[in-house]
């Protein structure tokens, strides 16, 4: 086990550890020092590692290679595999609380975005009768969709998860420019190229949004999503710029 | 659907926050759905990270992957007092892109990891002059102005261990600083990116 480092030497390797190039026995220290709950310490992690979020996005962003996904997933299964006999990988189901929560805003779920609204004790209730909710997340016909920023705005991009039996969807997109004053973006679903509003929206301070989609039509095919930005209230069809779209090829998942 | 409002729930980024520690919970259960979505949600943030520190290169697939499969290996390691799912991911990121950079099978293919062209200010001033041109959201413009704000010399030290995972000793050596300074210019930098940005 790697020994903690005292406090006044942590504190000062702080910046260091997140922004530097520790080597790896002061790194592991610093950890150890962190394990121990310094209050201090941990207050200053906590600023320092959003000040680090902020700069690991300001990369140019570019898509990540397709295969690199299948390769992670055959090696989890790989592992899987080979734990199968060891039993202590299989630990007993936990509180399920929070775990219901990401069910209900990932899958977007009818039941979910109910619950979402609820307070804290019905939502346990809720969720004990929910049964197994990683069943929802293993919903055989879930598909994702990655979503592409449009020129002059290509770093905006966008993910939709959606379960085409069920009708739902739940779209996230991130760096898109804040609205201006009077418009608003809109979410297009495109089938046999007719444009259907899924809603209005502004973004977040990050330019970031996350939109839940219910009641979709009956899905044969994945469909095209657009985003353009409209006059408050939105269009009935798209006027404005366009600044995501994708899939790539209609009726493409890139699951 | 009708236009309007009828379908569409907000949620907010506390609600992205749950979900990526939820997220982490069920990974940590071995649940690889769970995982296939985590990944999907910021598969970006990391493979992109390491392509500016590692480049486009073998390298960077593979740390990428080391990446999820050390979030499939240790969600239940995750520390919500250290801040969010996103700052614990960028940490690791970086962590083993280091590692990387100090392989042996690393610094054959990349000549021993020295700075090739020494310290083109350019370069420090590339990421911002980019982001600029292109990005529109708030916070990349907000971190690009921030960035040259701070002392060109700080600024230099922050982007090359930040950035590029030079060790402090590379540093050092190539801009001919000693290693005390190097490490109060990262120190610098940081705490003043902190001020403006208005964080903590």
């Amino acid at each position: 086990m790697t020994e903690s480092m005292e406090h006044s030497r942590a504190f000062e390797l702080l910046e260091l550890y997140i922004f530097g190039n520790l080597d790896r026995d002061e790194y592991d220290a610093v950890q150890a020092h962190l394990d121990t709950g310094c209050e201090e310490c941990l207050k200053r992690i906590r600023e320092l590692s959003e000040l680090s979020v902020l700069l690991a996005r300001a990369v140019p962003q570019k898509d990540t290679p397709e295969h690199i996904k299948q390769g992670i997933l055959e090696n989890t299964r790989k592992e899987e595999s080979r734990s199968s006999s060891n039993p202590h990988k299989k630990t007993a189901r936990l509180n399920w609380y929070i775990t219901g929560i990401a069910a209900v805003l990932i899958i977007g779920l009818g039941i979910g975005l109910v619950l979402m609204q609820m307070r804290n004790s019905e939502l346990e209730d809720s969720l004990a009768e929910a049964r197994d909710v990683t069943n929802l997340l293993e919903s055989p016909g879930m598909q994702f969709v990655n979503l592409e920023g449009v020129d002059p705005n290509p770093q905006a991009f966008g993910k939709v998860v959606l379960d085409p039996d069920k009708g739902n969807a739940v779209v996230y997109m991130y760096r898109l420019p804040q609205n201006p004053e009077g418009m608003e973006y809109q979410l297009w679903v495109m089938r046999e190229g007719k444009p259907t509003s899924a809603g209005v929206f502004s973004v977040s301070e990050g330019g970031e949004a996350v939109l839940a989609l219910n009641d979709l039509p009956e899905l044969d095919s994945i469909p095209t999503f657009l985003v353009t930005i409209e006059p408050e209230g939105g269009k009935n069809a798209p006027t404005g710029m366009m600044y995501l779209t994708g899939p790539e090829e209609n009726g493409k998942s890139k699951n | 659907m009708n236009e309007g409002n009828q379908h569409k729930k907000h949620l907010m980024p506390d609600e992205a926050k749950r979900t990526d520690e939820a997220l982490l919970k069920l990974i940590s259960e071995r649940d690889e759905k769970a995982l296939e979505l985590f990944y999907e949600y910021h598969n970006r943030l990391v493979y992109n990270l390491i392509r500016r520190m590692l480049g486009d290169s073998q390298d960077a697939e593979e740390v990428t992957q080391e990446v999820f499969m050390k979030v499939w290996d240790n969600a239940d390691k995750f520390d919500g007092r250290r801040g969010n799912v996103q700052g614990w991911l960028v940490t690791m990121t970086r962590r083993l892109a280091i590692d990387r950079t100090r392989s042996k099978q690393y610094k054959i293919r990349n000549k021993e990891g020295s700075l090739d062209s020494g310290v083109n200010p350019d370069s420090i001033k590339g990421l911002t002059g980019k982001a600029n041109e292109t990005a529109e959201a708030t916070e990349v413009r907000e971190v690009a102005e921030a960035l040259k704000k701070i002392d060109d010399s700080h600024s230099e030290a922050l982007y090359l261990s930040y950035y590029e995972g030079y060790s402090h000793s590379e540093i050092a050596e190539n801009l001919n600083i000693p290693l005390g300074t190097v490490k109060h210019r990262i120190r610098e930098a940081v705490n003043k990116l902190r001020k403006i940005l208005d964080i903590g």
